[in-house]
């Protein structure tokens, strides 16, 4: 039997899975991706020895932010292509749009026959990213999952700055003003789901289904509001954190020369 | 990962028609150099802006021209390579 | 040559601040340039030109001037040089294509102005270009809100004249146009106390479509499958172009070309058979503005070609000679120059119709269409440019970046996330 090896060095955390040959997912692993990328790929070469993995000796790619600082890893390729190919996996189906919501920027991802064929993302701003959702479940003493699931209880508030800074003054004002958790909550994640929505609305008409990728894939309550929010059910899954690994992975199935 | 980083040799120059009138003695005797802008941490007081860059590999070869040609220039440096594609530091 | 730091002083600059560009360009230039393996030999000219970028041009400059010559900074391709050059006049190019200059500007300019304005009105008020400070008269145009309102700026203490440029295409704007060519030469005339003449015009029409033909054959040689010029290399010859002597830019951009056709004869490229081709279009490029050419280029792909200013709308396009009266030849001027396809024009069609021929002429994979932060008017183009790409089935991937080093890494997953997209 073939391993490949898939590792994505987000901003936040890092994913690394091994897939056989068949594409089943034999193990996932997620850690903090701390200050040092290059110790975060070190611990994982550690963790992937230890389950019999070595990395070394199997074919490996690495993608995301931290992607060049994977030492023993064969070849990089970009989150974008794998987070589409990592869905694709997942979601079954050779055409489908990717939201990848992600700790530092979010991704709209077109994939059409298993490939990405075309994608938006958002520049150097983090609204309707990850990142603000933990500046803003910090301010209000939470966890950002609670965040998640406290918004689905809230209402009647919103969040007028994009801006991850300003947005921060508005909660913090809104708590001042004795604005109850929850609709704060709720208003944070409307925020998120507008912006991601409006970005999304880039590669409307594109066929197939809307799936959620990335470390918020787990919010029920951020899926169900971008479902609204788009007119159309968006589909997520417990592993969609692993899409980019996954993806990583199954780019590690054309390198040659391991794995005999 | 860590490599010691090649070495580089700057030749330095008064004025660019000497830098010039070496980078066509070199050339004619088939020397590779390139012309390029004198790093700041070696240039000193001349305000020469140009100077020629040799791979270390040629080095030697392009001494012995110079001697050989009594070309004039100013002085010839030494530097561990200072071009890194992936720095991402644009002016 | 330690008479550029008495120049640079009797010129007013301000030494100090100037210094720290002075520290910062061989890096870069280094990190850009002279990482590429087997340029053209003929690319020597140009690493010798940015090696001295603001001490050999300007001291030509100042001795033009002490012989009675006048100087005219420009800051646009519609400004025709020929006018300028009919009357014994030098036209340059000046600063703003780098971010050591925005934060100059920014002390006068509103933050949602686009950095090449900025940096321009910068290296002018912080006296850290010799461009802006040597020349005796700017000329500029209205190609936009922003730089109609950094003339009133920077026209405090030079001269400046500002040529009214039409904003449509129909005939009438051409015969203003030609008008406003006319209005130029008699300013022009007026200041370098020169005559112009249907015989001194005509010698200047042709002395610059020589320049225009020698850059478009080098761009010519980069719609060869055998790529024998890098992207950056070709995007540096351009910006140069601006600043140099017309006649020797052709000569030396000639006698590349005949080392780049040579080159393609003996199928030497300066990339990986199978490297993606991508065409730039967008906003200018000036110098020393190389982040894109650079993200590019190091992430598996080469640039074959710029749909820019800093491009293509530089030199397309000849100015007929035939014309034998001053009348006759600012018309020829003006249905030249109106041909140019800028985003300050509505419709403005006929630069979709470039880009597509453009894809094809070059056999590219795929566009970039670039923008410079804040630029309303192409970034809105971006739009119909992005749709019609699409429709051509030619992917396209849309950038907006400005001179800071803070995008580069994001750009580059961008740029890589397309180019591996490309297949």
């Amino acid at each position: 039997m073939n391993y490949y090896i898939g590792i994505d060095i987000g901003s936040t955390c890092a994913k690394t899975v091994v897939l056989d040959e068949n594409k089943t997912l034999l193990l996932h692993l997620v850690q903090p991706t701390g200050w040092s990328s290059v110790d975060t790929a070190l611990a994982i070469q550690r963790e992937l020895r230890e389950a019999g993995f070595d990395p070394e000796q199997l074919p490996c790619v690495a993608t995301g932010y931290g992607r060049i600082s994977v030492p023993f890893a064969d070849k990089t390729v970009t989150e974008i292509t794998c987070h589409g190919r990592g869905a694709a996996l997942l979601h079954g189906g050779e055409e489908l749009t990717v939201i990848d919501i992600g700790g530092q920027d979010t991704k709209i991802i077109r994939v059409e026959g298993g490939m990405v064929k075309d994608f938006v993302m958002n520049d150097k701003c983090s609204a309707g990213t990850g990142r603000f959702l933990e500046v803003m479940a910090n301010t209000l003493a939470l966890r950002p999952d609670a965040l998640c699931d406290l918004a689905r209880r809230g209402g009647g508030t919103s969040i007028s700055s994009m801006c991850t800074v300003f947005a921060e003054s508005e909660v913090i004002s809104l708590i001042g003003r004795g604005e109850k958790k929850e609709n704060i909550a709720y208003a944070v994640v409307d925020s998120i789901v507008k912006k991601v929505a409006s970005q999304a609305r880039r590669l409307e008409g594109s066929p197939g289904r809307v799936c959620l990728t990335g470390g918020l894939c787990s919010c029920a309550y951020v899926r169900d509001a971008l479902s609204i929010e788009l007119r159309t059910e968006v589909a997520a899954c417990p592993e969609g954190r692993y899409a980019g690994a996954l993806g990583a992975a199954l780019s590690a199935f054309s390198i040659r020369g391991k794995n005999v | 990962m860590a490599q010691t980083p090649e070495i580089n040799y700057y030749i330095l120059f008064a004025n660019y028609t000497h830098g010039l009138a070496l980078q066509e003695l070199l050339s004619r005797n088939h020397l590779p150099s390139r012309i390029a802008p004198t790093p700041r941490s070696i240039q000193g007081k001349l305000s020469c802006g140009m100077s020629l860059l040799v791979k270390s590999e040629h080095i030697d070869a392009v001494r012995a021209c110079i001697r050989e040609n009594q070309a004039e220039y100013y002085d010839i440096v030494p530097l561990p390579c200072q071009i890194q594609p992936r720095r991402d530091k644009f002016c | 040559m330690s008479d550029y730091v008495q120049m640079w002083k009797d010129l007013g600059m301000d030494l100090e601040t100037h210094d720290n560009l002075c520290q910062v360009l061989p890096t870069a230039f280094g990190d850009v340039y002279l990482s590429q393996e087997n340029r053209p030999e003929g690319m020597n000219f140009w690493d010798f030109v940015v090696s001295e970028i603001h001490g050999i041009r300007p001291s030509e400059l100042l001795e033009a001037q002490k012989k009675g010559q006048k100087v005219f900074g420009t800051f646009c391709v519609y400004v025709p040089d020929e006018v300028v050059i009919a009357a014994n006049g030098i036209v340059t190019g000046l600063c703003g294509g780098s971010q050591f200059w925005v934060p100059g500007g920014e002390k006068v300019l509103p933050k949602s102005t686009c950095p090449l304005i900025k940096a321009s009105v910068g290296a002018r008020l912080d006296r850290t270009c010799p461009f802006f400070r040597i020349a005796d008269m700017y000329v500029g145009e209205t190609t936009c809100d922003g730089k109609k309102k950094a003339w009133e700026i920077l026209g405090e203490d030079v001269p400046m004249y500002i040529m009214d440029l039409p904003q449509m295409k129909r005939e009438k704007d051409i015969q203003k146009w030609a008008e406003e060519i006319a209005a130029f030469a008699r300013k022009v005339e007026e200041f370098t106390g020169n005559a112009i003449t249907p015989e001194t015009l005509g010698a200047a029409i042709h002395t610059i479509n020589e320049k225009r033909k020698a850059l478009a054959r080098m761009y010519e040689a980069r719609k060869s499958k055998v790529l024998p010029i890098s992207g950056k290399d070709a995007l540096l010859v351009m910006q140069i172009a601006f600043f140099d002597d017309p006649v020797r830019c052709a000569q030396m951009t000639n006698k590349l070309c005949d080392e780049l056709e040579q080159r393609i004869q003996d199928g030497v490229s300066v990339f990986p058979a199978g490297t993606k081709r991508i065409l730039l279009t967008g906003t200018p490029l000036a110098i020393p503005n190389w982040k894109l050419h650079h993200i590019i280029e190091t992430s598996g792909a080469a640039v074959v070609c710029e749909e820019m200013c800093t491009g293509t709308r530089y030199f397309e396009n000849l100015v007929d000679e035939s014309q034998t009266t001053l009348e006759g030849q600012f018309m020829a001027l003006a249905q030249r120059y109106m041909k140019t396809n800028c985003a300050c024009f509505t419709p403005n069609t006929g630069r979709i119709d470039d880009i597509l021929r453009m894809a094809k002429e070059y056999q590219v994979d795929g566009v970039i269409d670039v923008n410079l932060k804040f630029c309303c008017l192409y970034d809105t183009e971006g739009y119909t440019v992005e749709k019609a790409l699409k429709e051509a089935g030619i992917p396209v991937l849309g950038i907006e970046t400005d001179y800071t080093d803070t995008d580069a890494e994001q750009l580059r997953t961008r740029v890589e996330a397309f180019v591996e997209m490309l297949g």
